[in-house]
C-alpha cells in the first residue's frame, strides 16, 4: 500500500495533535523565569538525592550494613510474612534431573589449621545434636542414630539456591525436622527462632570458628525442611556437612547449616554468622 | 514495501520561511513526568550499582548473551572488574537492591498510571502509520533523509524506544520479584519458565536498559540544549515563522 486515504490521514493528524500537550505556549520572558525555577528545583532534588545517598551510606551500621537498610530488610520480611503463604511449597523435580553440587561454604567445618575436619563412622555413631530451650535450659539431645532410624525418610529434589547467584537441582535424603522436634522437644515448637550451630569441638580437633544459622519457626517446621544425611544418593561428605545438616528450599544456602552440633530455641531476634556480616537475617524465598 | 507518500498539501515539516521568525516556548513535559524522570535516574543508578555488586558475587559469569551457541556478549567481562579493582560486596549490594527496589517499583507504578490516564499512552505506543514511519525516521536520524514524518509528541523511533523501555522495566521488576521470592511467588517463576530463566531475563533486561540509557544520552546531546532542557523546564523553545500579516503559520522545531 502506498498511503492511507485522505480521511484516514486527517483523522490521524487530529489524533497526533491530541497526543501533544496541545501546545500551551508562553512568552520567552515567562519561560526564562519558569526555567530558572525548574532548574533550581531539580538541582535541589539532585543535591538532596546525593545527600540522602551519602546519608544512607554513612548511617551507623547495624550488623555491618547501614541501620536504615537493616530496618528495610526487616520491614521487607514483615511485608512478605503478612502475605498469605501457608502451604506454599517449593517446586520439586524428578531425581533424574539432579545435578552436581559444588562445595562452597567451609565455615565451621575446618580446624585451626584450616584443614577440613572429617567425621568418621565411629564419631557419627555417637553424634548428638544438643538442644537449648527458650528458657536457656539444656534439653535432652537428639542422637543421630535416632534421627536415621525412628522417622519416616523422605527423598526430595529441589533447586538449591546460593545467595551468590547460582543454583543447582539437588536430591536430598533425610527426615522432616518437624517430625524430630515433635518427638524430642514438642514444647519448643512455638519458639519463634531456632539457631543452629556447628560444634565447637570434634574428635578431629577444635574448629577454627563456629558457624551459625538462625531460621524462623515457619521455615523450620515446613514440611520441606529436612535433617539430611544423603546428597544425590551418597552419604554427605565433610564439605557438604557430614554427618547431618539442615536443608530447605525456602532459604538460600547460607542458611542451610552443615554439620549440626546444636540447636538453640529462642523468642528473641537472634543473629548468625552471615547476618553479623551484613546479610539479611531472613534470606528466604 | 513502497515509500510512504503524504498528501502534498500537508508537508511533514515546513521549510524555514524566508520571512520573519519568532521564538516561542511550547509546553512539552508535564511536571509529574519531569519528577518521575528525575527520580528514576538516581534510583536506576543505585539499582544498577547494587545489582552489579550482587552479580559479581558469582564470578563464573554464567549469563552470556548469545544466539545459536554464538557468544555475543559475556554479561560482565572479568577484565572490567580487574581493571577497575571492583571487589564484590554482596551483602551491601543486596541490602541496597532490596530496599531501593521499592522506589523503582513505586515510580514505575506512578508512571504507568500517568500513561494510562487521559489516553497518554497513545503518545508512546506507535500506531500502524507510526510503525510504517520507522524506516523514514531512522533514515532521518542517520542523515539520509531531510524531513521527519508527521509526529505527535514523539517521533516513531522515540515511540518504539520508549514503549520498549517501559516493557523492559516491567520485565525487570517481574523477573526481580521472581528471583527474590521464588516460593511465595512461584507462579511468577513458572511464567518465566523457571528460576534460572527468570535470572537470565533479569540480566538481559538490565543490559537492554543500559544500552537504552547510552543511546538516550547520545540522542539528548544530539538534540541540543534547548530541547534537552525541556525535561527540566517542561517547555521547548521553538522557532516559528511569522506570516507578513504577523500571524504565525507553522511551527518549526529548532532542533530534531
Amino acid at each position: 500500500m502506498t498511503h492511507d486515504t485522505l480521511e484516514e490521514f486527517e483523522a490521524r493528524e487530529e489524533r497526533l495533535r491530541d497526543a501533544t500537550d496541545a501546545g500551551e505556549e508562553i512568552g520567552l520572558v515567562d519561560h526564562e523565569r519558569r526555567s530558572r525555577r525548574a532548574f533550581l528545583s531539580f538541582a535541589g532534588l539532585g543535591a538532596l538525592g546525593l545527600f540522602g545517598f551519602g546519608l544512607v551510606q554513612n548511617r551507623p551500621e547495624d550488623e555491618n550494613i547501614p541501620d536504615v537498610l537493616r530496618a528495610g530488610l526487616d520491614r521487607n520480611e514483615r511485608l512478605w510474612t503478612s502475605i498469605e503463604r501457608d502451604g506454599a511449597r517449593a517446586r520439586t523435580f524428578a531425581v533424574s534431573e539432579r545435578e552436581e553440587l559444588r562445595v562452597n561454604g567451609r565455615h565451621g567445618l575446618r580446624d585451626v589449621n584450616r584443614d577440613m575436619i572429617q567425621v568418621d563412622d565411629d564419631e557419627a555413631a555417637t553424634w548428638e545434636i544438643e538442644l537449648t530451650g527458650t528458657d536457656g535450659s539444656a534439653l535432652d539431645p537428639i542422637p543421630l542414630s535416632s534421627i536415621k532410624a525412628d522417622f519416616e525418610v523422605h527423598d526430595m529434589v529441589w533447586e538449591h539456591k546460593c545467595i551468590e547467584g547460582w543454583s543447582n537441582i539437588v536430591h536430598w535424603t533425610g527426615v522432616r525436622f518437624s517430625d524430630v522436634l515433635a518427638a524430642y522437644a514438642p514444647d519448643q515448637d512455638t519458639s519463634e527462632w531456632m539457631v543452629l550451630r556447628t560444634p565447637r569441638e570434634t574428635d578431629g580437633g577444635r574448629v577454627e570458628r563456629v558457624y551459625s544459622s538462625a531460621i524462623e519457626n515457619y521455615t523450620m517446621l515446613h514440611p520441606q525442611t529436612l535433617l539430611a544425611w544423603r546428597l544425590n544418593g551418597e552419604e554427605l561428605t565433610a564439605g557438604h556437612g557430614s554427618p547431618i545438616r539442615i536443608v530447605t528450599p525456602l532459604k538460600y544456602g547460607i542458611k542451610q547449616l552443615k554439620r549440626i552440633g546444636s540447636i538453640e530455641f529462642t523468642n528473641d531476634r537472634p543473629t548468625d554468622y552471615w547476618t553479623e556480616r551484613g546479610y539479611d537475617l531472613h534470606a528466604g524465598f | 514495501m513502497t515509500a510512504i507518500e503524504y498528501p502534498p498539501d500537508i508537508p511533514a515539516v515546513v521549510e524555514a520561511d524566508s520571512g520573519e521568525t519568532e521564538l516561542v516556548a511550547k509546553k512539552k513535559h508535564s511536571l509529574a513526568l519531569r519528577w518521575m524522570h528525575w527520580i528514576n535516574f538516581p534510583v536506576l543508578m543505585i539499582m544498577m550499582w547494587s545489582g552489579m555488586r550482587i552479580y559479581w558475587a558469582d564470578l563464573r559469569d554464567p549469563y552470556v548473551l548469545g544466539i545459536f551457541g554464538w557468544e555475543l556478549l559475556e554479561f560482565w567481562p572479568d577484565a572490567v572488574n580487574s581493571y577497575f579493582h571492583l571487589e564484590a560486596s554482596l551483602a551491601k549490594g543486596i541490602a541496597f537492591h532490596l530496599v531501593f527496589g521499592w522506589l523503582f517499583v513505586l515510580n514505575g507504578v506512578a508512571y504507568t498510571i500517568h500513561l494510562a490516564r487521559k489516553g497518554r499512552w497513545r503518545r508512546l505506543v506507535p500506531d500502524r502509520q507510526g510503525l510504517r514511519d520507522v524506516p523514514a525516521t531512522l533514515a532521518h536520524e542517520i542523515g539520509l533523509r531531510k524531513e521527519l514524518p508527521p509526529q505527535g509528541k514523539y517521533n516513531s523511533m522515540q515511540q518504539l524506544t520508549y514503549s520498549f523501555v517501559w516493557a523492559v522495566a516491567m520485565l525487570l521488576v517481574a523477573s526481580g520479584f521472581a528471583i527474590y521470592k521464588p516460593v511465595q511467588l512461584s507462579w511468577l517463576v513458572t511464567l518465566f519458565g523457571g528460576y534460572d530463566p527468570a535470572r537470565w531475563v533479569h540480566f538481559t533486561a538490565t543490559v537492554m536498559l543500559m544500552l537504552f540509557v547510552l543511546v538516550h544520552v547520545i540522542q539528548v546531546i544530539r538534540s541540543g540544549r534547548r530541547n534537552a532542557a525541556s525535561i527540566i523546564t517542561g517547555y521547548r523553545v521553538e522557532k516559528r515563522a511569522v506570516a507578513p500579516t504577523g500571524e504565525a503559520v507553522h511551527a518549526e522545531e529548532v532542533s530534531p
